[in-house]
């Protein structure tokens, strides 16, 4: 039989660790870059990976003690 | 994986869809839960239960993997009518993380079934013998005949030294 669960499990893309943004300069000559717009809704699929990523790392975490 | 040569013996008979009223069954309602979230809230506390939760590691004991675990648990849902087959599909990821983190928390031995296994990679039979008899065709149209091969036996002689006066030295000197 067709496993779905196995296609979707191994066709999952889970989100990479966003690296830390720098720390924006306050000085008044300071370079004006566009904010990053956060608060964007997630697309259902990047959602998804992101409960997985989460459920994982604490998995991880139990397993590695 | 899918393998088209095989019969689908298990496959629902034509029209056996329309022997219902439309509309009657419980998948042909809107979806209690719409979104994948609600669905979640639905599976969640369930998979939880300390009561239901004992049965899942039997399950999961027996060496059945979680994928397929997941799958029943969400074709089920679908058949109820809790939710869409297309969030079903989503959330069975999540489905599958939570029981292997709840079976590692509890030391349980589980099967995830995501990896893939020997068997994954072997041909079916019907594939082997569909391939077996499009060769012989081919043969038989080519008017080829298969020869076995014949082992040919190769005897390696080793040359004895000469030690004769005139017989050529080794670089050995010797």
């Amino acid at each position: 039989m067709y496993n779905v669960a196995f296609q979707v499990m191994n066709n999952l893309t889970l989100p990479r660790e966003e690296n830390k943004q720098k720390e924006k300069s306050s000085s008044l000559l300071a370079r004006s870059m566009p904010e990053k717009n956060s608060n964007k809704p997630k697309e259902v699929r990047s959602r998804v990976a992101s409960y997985v990523s989460e459920i994982r790392k604490a998995r991880m975490e139990l397993k590695n003690g | 994986m899918v393998d088209v040569l095989e019969p689908m013996i298990d496959a629902p008979i034509a029209g056996q869809s329309l022997t219902a009223e439309l509309g009657n069954r419980p998948w042909q309602q809107p979806p209690q839960y719409s979104t994948v979230e609600e669905a979640l809230q639905f599976y969640i506390p369930r998979l939880t239960n300390p009561e239901l939760l004992d049965d899942l590691f039997n399950v999961m004991e027996t060496g059945i993997p979680l994928t397929t675990i997941a799958n029943a648990m969400q074709s089920s849902g679908v058949m109820e009518g809790k939710h869409s087959l297309d969030v079903g599909i989503l959330i069975m990821p999540v489905l599958i993380e939570t029981m292997a983190y709840l079976a590692e928390e509890a030391d349980v031995e589980y099967v995830e079934g995501t990896g893939k296994t020997a068997e994954d990679d072997k041909p079916s039979d019907s594939l082997i013998a569909n391939a077996l008899a499009l060769a012989e065709k081919e043969i038989k149209k080519r008017g080829e005949k298969i020869d076995e091969p014949q082992e040919e036996e190769q005897e390696i002689e080793l040359e004895e030294p000469s030690v004769g006066l005139m017989s050529r030295r080794n670089t050995d000197g010797v």
